[in-house]
């Protein structure tokens, strides 16, 4: 099936968990509603995907799909469209790897969730069942760079050093409000996380209460499926990760690199999830 | 009722000398009162299908336990951010295999300071098994893999703990460009004798862990068998995460042992530690 998304590149600001307003920029969906990470974009196994970026901001821009496809560069005022296969049944990552990853460090990165078309119960088609689904992008950044970026002076792409740290965009507590970061379910249920690093450097997920199965890697099932408990993922990489929840309770999902669960050195006001499971 | 007790007590004055003489100011733990403070903490061990109990001794409200890997309920968890602290933690070991813990109480700064060790847990006979019906071992050996900024306790100025700049690299407490000969890390063995390696990250940066070109199997990770035995040349371990290795040594020698301790931004090499495979 044809399925077309435009993407609306555009500087805003944003609002840390500690209160502080900082220039950044990103991708506002159709409706132009701009927030960080970008709109996720969902599509069927099998369709024909047609994006179109239009650049509301000062700079040149693009969009890349991670391992899949990357777009034309795109003059500040213009639009570019480029189309592709959808891809296997799975999670990817979307950004701009212009002057990489100086855009991607401001925001400018979404996930691309691709689901099989006949069963949407199933992480890909004949794969296993879940009896819910949840996204969950980590991501960071480094003020200095917001603040130079948005005073339009030059950043040096190897002088990153992040200082914020976001599950879905935000600092723990705010993540919290957040239905993918704040996991509800009932005991005996089976979920999948989607785990998406749109970041720059790695981070090492560690869940509390449960250990997870490794499914997939960047849209690859794995030939063996690992059980852990604590796994990195790589900048731009993604892992679907099947949990059943087989306790009561509440339990974190955090980042065992423990300076991600912070903001500006503040713990715990990193990158930390939730699961909140109820007897069921 | 408890199979297995232990009791620990914090020794918040404690410091460890480095090879270049330099005193780190810690927070390690002893397993009883009054006596020298133990670093990494000491190894706590159980059989599978057990239940332990381990008491904090001088919490006094501002520490705790998290098991990492037990997947204990949420009382037993050591999460302040979910449930009131406590002294006493009660837990089952359902899985052979290697484990930690730490203080979960503003973690960034009080496992840094070294609340943390090692946690093994054996097959349910107790038996030298990898676990029930797994691979038989003749010895084993823990490594706790960790890291030192010593900026990071520097009273002058408040450190932020968004910026960890690693200045000392540990295998089981001790550093140096020389070869680490303390005996538990070190290892002597005989050819044809089976050696299980227990690998855990208590540090904050990615390592990379090579044994000198002595061939070996990854046989396991986070307290679950691998799903088929692994033969990489190199283990790459990220925070949070444990590894067990198994060798059998054909070929007498020295081998060399490097564990490379990466940069968070870039991944080249920060700082290493080394120590000796002597196979005899």
């Amino acid at each position: 099936m044809p399925r077309a998304f435009t993407l609306h590149a555009r500087e805003a600001t944003i609002q840390t968990v500690d209160g502080k307003t900082l220039y950044a920029r990103g991708f506002a969906n159709d409706d132009g509603t701009f927030g960080i990470p970008g709109p996720v974009l969902s599509a069927n196994e099998g369709d024909f995907i047609t994006v179109t970026l239009e650049n509301e901001t000062h700079q040149d821009h693009t969009v890349a799909f991670e391992g899949i496809a990357l777009g034309p560069t795109v003059p500040p005022g213009g639009r570019g469209t480029f189309t592709f296969d959808a891809p296997h049944a799975g999670t990817y990552v979307y950004h701009d790897p212009t002057i990489d990853p100086v855009n991607r460090a401001l925001g400018m990165y979404g996930a691309l969730v691709v689901t099989p078309s006949a069963n949407a119960e199933e992480i890909w088609a004949g794969g296993p069942r879940v009896s819910r689904q949840f996204l969950q992008i980590v991501s960071e950044l480094d003020e200095t760079w917001n603040v130079l970026a948005g005073q339009g002076r030059a950043v040096d792409p190897v002088s990153y050093r992040p200082n914020y740290f976001f599950l879905n965009g935000r600092g723990f507590p705010d993540s919290d409000l957040d239905p993918n970061a704040h996991i509800r379910g009932a005991v005996g249920e089976t979920i999948l996380i989607r785990w998406v690093n749109a970041g720059v450097v790695p981070h090492s997920l560690h869940t509390h209460g449960y250990h997870f199965k490794i499914l997939q890697e960047s849209g690859l099932p794995k030939v063996g499926v690992r059980e852990k408990d604590n796994v990195p993922v790589y900048p731009l990489r993604t892992l679907d990760v099947l949990i059943t929840l087989d306790q009561p309770g509440q339990y974190p999902i955090h980042d065992h690199i423990l300076m991600a669960n912070t903001a500006n050195g503040v713990y715990p006001k990193g990158i930390m999830g939730m699961f909140d499971i109820v007897q069921g | 009722m408890a199979n297995r007790a232990y009791v620990l007590w914090l020794r918040k004055n404690g410091s460890v000398i480095m090879h270049d003489g330099v005193a780190i100011d810690l927070w390690p733990f002893t397993d009883s009162k009054g006596s020298a403070s133990i670093f990494p903490g000491p190894l706590l061990v159980s059989n599978e299908g057990e239940t332990v109990e381990v008491t904090f001794k001088n919490n006094m409200n501002a520490h705790t336990f998290h098991f990492h890997g037990i997947d204990a309920d949420t009382p037993n968890d050591g999460v302040p951010e979910t449930w009131p602290v406590v002294d006493t933690y009660t837990f089952l070991t359902g899985h052979a295999g290697t484990y930690w813990y730490h203080c979960h109480a503003n973690t960034v700064l009080h496992q840094q300071m070294g609340m943390y060790g090692p946690f093994v847990v054996m097959p349910a006979d107790g038996s030298n098994h990898a676990w029930t019906g797994g691979p038989a071992f003749d010895r084993q050996y823990v490594w706790t893999l960790s890291e030192f900024d010593s900026r990071w306790r520097s009273s002058r100025t408040k450190p932020n703990f968004a910026y960890f700049n690693a200045d000392y690299f540990l295998i089981n407490g001790k550093d140096g460009f020389a070869p680490i000969t303390a005996e538990d890390t070190a290892i002597t063995c005989r050819i044809g004798e089976s050696v299980l390696l227990r690998l855990i990250h208590a540090g904050y940066l990615i390592a990379r862990v090579s044994l000198g070109g002595l061939p070996f199997t990854v046989i396991a990770s986070d307290g679950r068998p691998l799903p088929f035995v692994e033969t990489p040349s190199i283990v790459e371990i990220a925070s949070g995460e444990r590894y067990d290795l198994l060798f059998t040594p054909a070929i007498p020698g020295r081998y060399d042992v490097r564990v490379d301790y990466l940069n968070w931004y870039g991944r080249t090499v920060r700082g290493s530690a080394r120590t000796l495979i002597t196979v005899v």
